[in-house]
């Protein structure tokens, strides 16, 4: 019997077998119906009883027909390039700057950041849209100094715009990333090359560029596929001014009919799904290469500032500058609009309409405590479900000699290439169909969030258990524990403080969703981004704003927390 | 005969690296009595690790018997495999395997947690303060574990190994991550601890000044197999082969032909490049059989001027000088003849030829290393204790 046949017959003996078949079924019902039902859909198309049609090619090719697709993938491709290269140029520079720098205001882009976890998506593009709008300050301020009085002088429902309000999106979590990259980069290095005697410069080109390169690749891939999958600036932005891409194109195509027409949505989500799922193992080519100059492991290391002389003063403008603009002006605006009876510019005048009905009103609107209600529950029992189950997963992944470990390991990470857009048709096409009533009542949210948000549970897990010496638990064996004594023992209590991090960071991801969620919910099981992007929709401005503002005041607490636990416990941030 | 408390038969391991199989340990065969201090000796990477592994479970090996005391553990035929926390064997890891989220009597108690029976909360907490006791860290009881040194938690490793009253207790290295100081004093700790508790021990380590110190037994390992298995003056003194005293410090080698047929432990005249030696056979010899001989550094003595000897002579030139403070050491040339050490309390002047010579007692005759490879004389076939 060969060695690893015969372990193997003891981790079946002790259940660590059946558990990882219990895993592996669970994931599995999670993830191949949704994308099984995509697949059949697309090539069937449903005919309007909702049963199945003939096999046809006829959709795929039909999204190629009117020439629409290649402005579609146009658009797609420079919202997704232009604003993934917006976000790494500001992100990168932040990072520098507060990581190597002694710029004054540094904490401000820290916060800033760590704001950016709390605001839902949906809210601030709204609050981009007052601020850039036609009737915002900037057209209607500056715009007359340049001779234009309609409020048109800068279109933001134009590619342009949605690739600055997609940019300043993301912009916050690429300097996160890219700031502990900095930090994990061992600072010998560069003292060793300027040993050899080479100048800042030459060390900047010959040693720190080469080993970051493959990290900053990695995080600027994560930001791309992220912006391509991205739903909330193209459907709030982009759609109002027939600026579609491929994910507001499946929005468009699943809400412009009813019944909508299923076989051409999953034909265009296939689509986007195989687009994503070639970035993503890009994605994880490059991040390989970036693990390999073990630039992601390893405690954060002390590091000389570079002190900045007079240009200091520069970068503190930029620092406040930034702050202002991505967090200050919106924020702001955000809450001067919640505070207005009706909707207008800051004036003298205007200050005579202050009121708090809004808030008032938007405390007692039943849709929105509800909405909040049910956000809160699915998000409890979506990072707890998703926790407990990526911590088994995690450890079954690292310790055991199952060959179903590895199976795990992919099928609980494979949503990752699933945008939430394309998740959420699959979600519903499955669901719908099934006779059990699961559409329409928390459960089907439930579902669905479960399966976007795994891969997040098993990246936060995953490198704790990792990092933990076989040794401790084996001593721990030894000691007398069976295998799930010793994950009870001494692998659970420690890794404990990235199972909350994990918690954290998917109660916020949850919170937040408006993407998946937006074709799972119906009257009965509203959420808080739904609810805001249909209000939204239907211009009820004040109460919008006033409910958003509650809300991000709420996830700012969480998001502190969750900051802080890391911050204390260096937990490595994933995104 | 005494009583065995673990005996090892035909023990193989392989890994897999790259596609390859690699066999770790191959046919291995060992046992302890119950008392006894062995340690497994050999370079890094020639799986004392994994030997000591198998034997507390953690690795399942491909082939063999394993019992302690008395009662199979592991055997390949018909199939059985007790599992780690059934062995009832202690262990103290190389890393210590502290656990850093309990204090010091949550580490030692643990153990005793799970056993069952359930143990009295009065009865834990007295065995484990005893146990503290015996490794004398009683005053860190309630710390918490992150507190501790290295040579500390050590001992608390220890503790909580013994605990739980072991048959067996394997040790993994357990000095070699603190500094020389600690290590010596640690090493006095051990032993004492060790003759104390009376457990039966395992203990593997490449160090030789270790294993000479600790054991009763003392078994050379290298490429996975077991080379000799003696007390540590046999080991030391009488080196079953080249690569077993090169291992423990014996760089000084001559190849030479005998010229007389004697018997083990006999002296015999050997025909050389540095012209006639004698020395100790340790084995057997055949006139005309290729030998190799070893000299340890510290048993070259200097030749006086007007001197002589009548054989086992050297001239050499001192090439470099250690100063180690309790002798001084030299790498010295010999004429038309190979590089050796000497080691002597004596200054020996840097240049110019001086004369040594090694008396005949101390000079070690093997048989050639054509013949090393196998198990050597000093080595005592254990088989059939199990019946
Ligand atoms: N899990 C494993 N997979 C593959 N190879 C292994 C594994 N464990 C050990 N080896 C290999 O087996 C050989 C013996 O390893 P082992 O740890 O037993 O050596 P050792 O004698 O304890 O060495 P050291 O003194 O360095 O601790 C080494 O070459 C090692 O690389
Ligand atoms: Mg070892």
């Amino acid at each position: 019997m060969r060695s690893g046949q015969v372990g193997r017959l003891r981790e079946w003996k002790d259940g660590r077998g059946l558990a990882s078949a219990f895993l592996l079924v669970v994931l599995a019902w999670l993830v191949l119906p949704p994308l099984g039902t995509l697949i059949v859909t697309s090539l069937h198309g449903t005919t309007q009883t909702g049963a199945l049609g003939r096999f046809t090619w006829h959709y795929f090719a039909s999204v190629w027909g009117h020439g629409q697709m290649g402005s579609l993938l146009g658009n797609t491709l420079g919202f997704s390039v232009g604003s993934s290269a917006l976000a790494l140029a500001l992100g990168m520079v932040e990072a520098w700057l507060v990581e190597r720098t002694d710029a004054p205001g540094r904490g401000l882009l820290t916060a800033t950041a760590v704001m950016s976890l709390a605001v839902p998506y949906v809210l601030y593009t709204m609050a981009w849209i007052l601020v850039l709008g036609n009737n915002g300050p900037f057209n209607q301020w500056i715009g007359p100094w340049f001779g234009s009085h309609n409020g048109r002088w800068f279109h933001l429902d134009s590619l342009p715009g949605m690739v600055l309000v997609e940019g300043f999106l993301w912009s916050p979590l690429v300097f996160l990333l890219l700031s502990s990259v900095l930090r994990n980069f061992d600072p010998r290095l560069e003292e060793a090359s300027w040993m050899a005697g080479a100048t800042p410069g030459q060390t900047v080109r010959g040693v720190a560029l080469p080993i970051l390169l493959p990290a900053i690749l990695s995080v600027a891939l994560l930001v791309f596929v992220r912006s391509f999958q991205a739903f909330e600036v193209p459907a709030l932005v982009g759609l109002p001014g027939n600026v579609s891409v491929l994910a507001s194109q499946v929005y468009v195509i699943m809400t412009e009919f009813a019944p909508p027409d299923y076989g051409q949505a999953s034909a265009m989500s296939v689509y986007l799904l195989i687009a994503a799922a070639i970035c993503f193992a890009l994605y994880f080519r490059v991040l390989g290469t970036a693990h390999r100059f073990h630039m992601v492991s390893g405690k954060g290391f002390r590091h000389q500032r570079l002190r900045l002389g007079p240009w200091r003063w520069l970068a503190g403008l930029f620092v406040g500058l930034d702050f202002a603009v991505k967090l200050v002006v919106p924020l702001g605006w955000l809450i001067w609009t919640a505070v207005l009876r009706s909707y207008q510019l800051p004036s003298p005048r205007a200050l005579g309409d202050l009121t708090w009905e809004n808030f008032r009103s938007a405390l007692q609107y039943p849709n929105f405590t509800s909405a909040a209600f049910h956000t809160l529950v699915l998000a409890i029992l979506a990072s707890t479900a998703i926790m407990l189950l990526t911590w088994v997963a995690a450890w079954l992944g690292e310790r055991s000699r199952l060959p179903a470990r590895r199976l795990v390991d992919y099928v609980a990470s494979a949503p990752l290439a699933f945008p939430a857009i394309v998740l959420g048709v699959g979600v519903l096409e499955f669901y719908l169909n099934l006779p059990v009533p699961i559409y329409g009542s928390l459960l089907i949210l439930l579902i669905g969030y479960l399966t976007l948000f795994m891969p997040y549970g098993m990246r936060y897990l995953q490198p704790a258990v990792m990092h933990l010496s076989p040794e401790l638990e084996e001593a721990a064996q030894i000691a007398g524990a069976s295998p799930w004594a010793g994950f009870r023992g001494v692998v659970a209590p420690l890794t404990r403080s990235a199972f909350w991090a994990g918690w954290l960071f998917i109660l916020l991801l949850v919170a937040r969703e408006l993407t998946l969620s937006v074709f799972l919910v119906s009257p009965g099981n509203e959420v808080v981004a739904v609810e805001l992007f249909d209000l939204w929709n239907n211009g009820q401005l004040g109460q919008v704003a006033a409910f958003g503002v509650i809300w991000t005041a709420v996830m700012t607490a969480i998001a502190l927390g969750f900051w802080s636990l890391i911050h204390r416990r260096d937990i490595e941030l994933n995104v | 005969m005494a009583e065995t408390m673990l005996a090892i038969q035909r023990l193989t391991k392989r890994f897999f690296r790259r596609h390859q199989v690699v066999e770790v340990i191959r046919d291995l065969e060992l046992t302890v009595e119950k008392g006894t201090f062995f340690t497994l000796l050999g370079p890094s990477g020639c799986g004392k690790t994994t030997t000591l592994r198998c034997v507390a479970g953690l690795e399942t090996p491909d082939q063999g018997e394993i019992a302690v005391g008395g009662r199979w553990v592991f055997r390949d035929r018909p199939w059985l495999d007790v599992p780690p926390h059934r062995r009832g064997i202690g262990m103290v890891f190389q890393s210590y395997a502290i656990w850093p989220h309990l204090s010091v009597f949550d580490n030692v108690a643990y153990p005793l947690r799970l056993k069952r029976p359930r143990m009295s909360f009065d009865a834990i907490r007295r065995k484990v303060e005893e146990a503290l006791a015996t490794v004398d860290l009683q005053e860190w009881t309630h710390h918490p574990s992150t507190l501790l040194s290295g040579g500390q938690q050590q001992r608390l490793a220890l503790a909580r190994a013994l605990v739980s009253e072991p048959s067996l207790l394997l040790l993994d290295e357990p000095l070699s991550n603190l500094d020389q100081r600690l290590r010596e004093q640690l090493r006095f700790e051990l032993k004492r601890l060790q003759r104390e508790v009376g457990v039966t021990t395992l203990y593997v380590t490449h160090d030789q000044h270790e294993a000479l110190a600790l054991s009763d037994r003392v078994g050379i390992m290298m490429g996975g197999r077991l080379l000799q298995v003696g007390d540590p003056e046999t080991i030391y003194f009488r080196p079953a082969s080249p690569a077993v005293a090169q291992f423990l410090g014996c760089p000084n080698f001559l190849e030479g032909t005998l010229l007389d047929a004697a018997p083990a432990g006999h002296t015999a005249r050997l025909q050389t490049a540095l012209g006639m030696w004698r020395g100790v056979l340790a084995s057997s010899g055949q006139r005309g059989e290729r030998c190799v001989m070893a000299v340890r550094p510290e048993a070259i003595l200097r030749l006086s001027e007007g001197l002589e000897a009548e054989g086992n002579t050297i001239e050499a030139k001192v090439l470099v000088h250690n100063f180690l403070g309790h002798v001084h050491r030299y790498q010295i040339q010999l004429a038309n003849g190979p590089i050796w050490l000497w080691e002597t309390r004596e200054r020996l002047p840097a240049a110019g030829i001086i004369g040594g010579y090694v008396p005949a007692q101390e000079v070690w005759v093997m048989p050639d290393s054509a013949s090393s490879e196998e198990p050597a004389a000093g080595w005592e076939g254990l088989k059939g204790v199990l019946g």
